[in-house]
């Protein structure tokens, strides 16, 4: 895990060094501190009162990962963020974790410096059944309690999977769509939104699919107080 | 991870739903014997408006989806989330078809403000088919029909069905399901020039901004006072702030659509549906074109277009 976390900020460091000729706000690049131990997920950084204040972003927000702890947006500041709905019994997430996709790409990315954050907005779910699901997929990133449904609509999630990825500014630089197969009955390998934008967001170049539609289940949130309540599934 | 434990996972899942995304369902029209909870949400069968199949003649082929109460499967645009009900035929050599017809769907929100577009309780998706000339033999001849959907309620579950109609070929076709294709042929949408009001459309995003907004008028004695505006997805524009106001002889829809970074605005029309209730409860629908740049010409040409 020490080894992981010292790989993850020297390319934090090198990152930051390759963009400082750019202008960028920077924060000074500090080794990552993890928030509390923890045996399988590197946890939310926490960035040093004195360093560079970030560039005011459009969003911000403080949930509990899978763990306990608390995890805020705002931690990330100045690294590319990967945010990715989630609900593990809606049926186009279950065939991405059966075949690995998130996973897959968290980890190739994550050497290079992306955080990859699951969000769990569906409303009968809470940190405990996220803590179930995180162990059972051994997942390589947190899974973010969102059952409030407060930051789902703060991004305008609709479905799950729903992939949302913050440039280093904080800006949204990509909105949609995992790929470009809601059916998963491509012969060939589907095109992957996310993959593309991350390697043209590390490149510095501009994301040339900034939205893609998305698809999958709608995001489960609370129903209307004036409604009755739902029978449970 | 090994294959195995992958396998042994789907096979729980498999076992614990019905119809779970590793393992296709194949409904048919066969009674269910296992107790209500456990039955799928989505029963599917093949149906045709004729009892035989005459040489060089036309007919209709419907897949029928029973969708149980509470339920509700896709339009062929689904909206904000959900999956398109898709159906592929299989027909023999010399068989040809049209496109597949869809039923004006019903509008439906979900928490979050989710669009959906889609049908509950039934829907009899339709098709055209002719017949060759000559066929081949006496024999019966076998139609197929592959059927996906998306069923969701508080959960979502998709379904499919390979469906089989065998029909003896006769010189004259004698119909079938007489009623049942009736009434829904009445919820197939017509074109704009072809409805019982006058439809208008006015508006468009005009270069180099990339926003636009649109009025659509309804006038007549026949505009209806529920009115529902139903529009396929269209991957490069968002709609947002939409209104409709009906009064006695006028209807009109306002919107405003936005083209999404990065992309151009399609060159295409707008695929839309004013979807309201007819006699009997069931749902009509006028099927209009909105041109999303200025148009160079009146906006009548476009909804003359037939499909």
């Amino acid at each position: 895990m020490n080894r992981s976390t010292l790989s993850t900020a020297l390319a934090a460091m090198a990152l930051a060094a390759g963009f400082l000729s750019l202008g960028c706000e920077q924060r000074v690049a500090r080794p990552e501190k993890a928030k509390k131990p923890k045996a399988t997920t590197p946890a939310a950084p926490t960035r040093p009162a004195t360093a560079t204040a970030p560039a005011p972003t459009k969003y911000d927000f403080t949930l509990t990962d899978q763990a306990g702890g608390k995890v805020s947006l705002s931690g990330f500041a100045g690294k590319i963020v990967v945010l990715e709905w989630v609900n593990p019994e809606c049926p186009f997430v279950r065939r991405h974790y059966t075949a690995g996709t998130m996973v897959k790409l968290a980890r190739r990315y994550k050497p290079r410096g992306v955080t990859w954050l699951a969000v769990n907005s569906t409303h009968t779910w809470g940190r405990a059944k996220n803590e179930a699901f995180h162990t059972e997929k051994q997942l390589p990133y947190p899974v973010l309690d969102d059952s409030s449904g407060k930051v789902g609509k703060l991004f305008g999630a609709k479905t799950t999977p729903h992939m949302f990825i913050l440039d280093k500014d904080g800006k949204l630089a990509y909105a949609g769509g995992i790929d470009d197969d809601p059916r998963g009955t491509k012969a060939e390998q589907p095109a992957n939104h996310v993959a593309k934008a991350l390697d043209e967001l590390l490149a510095g170049k501009p994301v040339s699919t900034p939205r893609a539609r998305p698809y999958g289940c709608s995001v489960k949130y609370p129903p209307k107080p004036a409604r009755p309540a739902a029978p449970g599934p | 991870m090994t294959r195995t434990p992958q396998l042994a996972a789907i096979a729980v899942l498999c076992s614990l739903l019905a119809t779970g995304p590793a393992c296709k369902s194949r409904s048919s029209a066969k009674p269910e014997t296992r107790p209500a909870e456990t039955q799928p949400p989505v029963r599917a069968e093949l149906l045709a408006d004729v009892q035989t199949i005459a040489p060089g003649r036309t007919f209709t082929l419907g897949v029928m989806l029973h969708v149980r109460p509470g339920w509700h499967v896709y339009w062929k645009h689904p909206g904000d989330a959900g999956l398109a009900t898709q159906v592929n035929l299989e027909l023999p050599e010399g068989f040809t078809a049209g496109a597949v017809r869809y039923p004006a769907p019903m509008r439906f929100t979900q928490p979050g403000d989710i669009l959906g577009f889609g049908y509950k309780r039934a829907v009899l998706l339709m098709a055209g088919v002719k017949a060759p000339d000559a066929l081949p033999s006496t024999g019966p001849v076998t139609l197929s029909a592959d059927v996906s959907w998306l069923a969701c309620k508080e959960r979502c579950v998709p379904g499919s069905a390979k469906l089989k109609l065998v029909m003896p070929v006769a010189k004259d076709p004698a119909p079938s399901n007489r009623a049942l294709f009736a009434r829904w042929r009445q919820s197939l949408p017509v074109d704009a020039a072809a409805a019982p009001f006058k439809v208008t459309v006015n508006g468009g995003i005009r270069p180099p901004r990339r926003r636009g907004d649109f009025t659509i008028t309804l006038e007549g004695a026949f505009v209806p006072r529920t009115l529902e505006w139903i529009y396929a997805g269209l991957d490069a524009i968002a709609i947002k702030r939409v209104q409709i106001n009906t009064a006695r002889g006028r209807g009109r829809i306002t919107f405003t659509a936005e083209v999404l970074p990065g992309m151009e605005t399609p060159p295409r029309p707008l695929e839309t549906l004013l979807v309201y209730p007819g006699p009997a409860g069931l749902r009509r629908a006028v099927r209009l074109y909105v041109p999303l740049s200025p148009a160079k010409a009146p906006d009548t040409t476009t909804n003359a277009h037939t499909r």
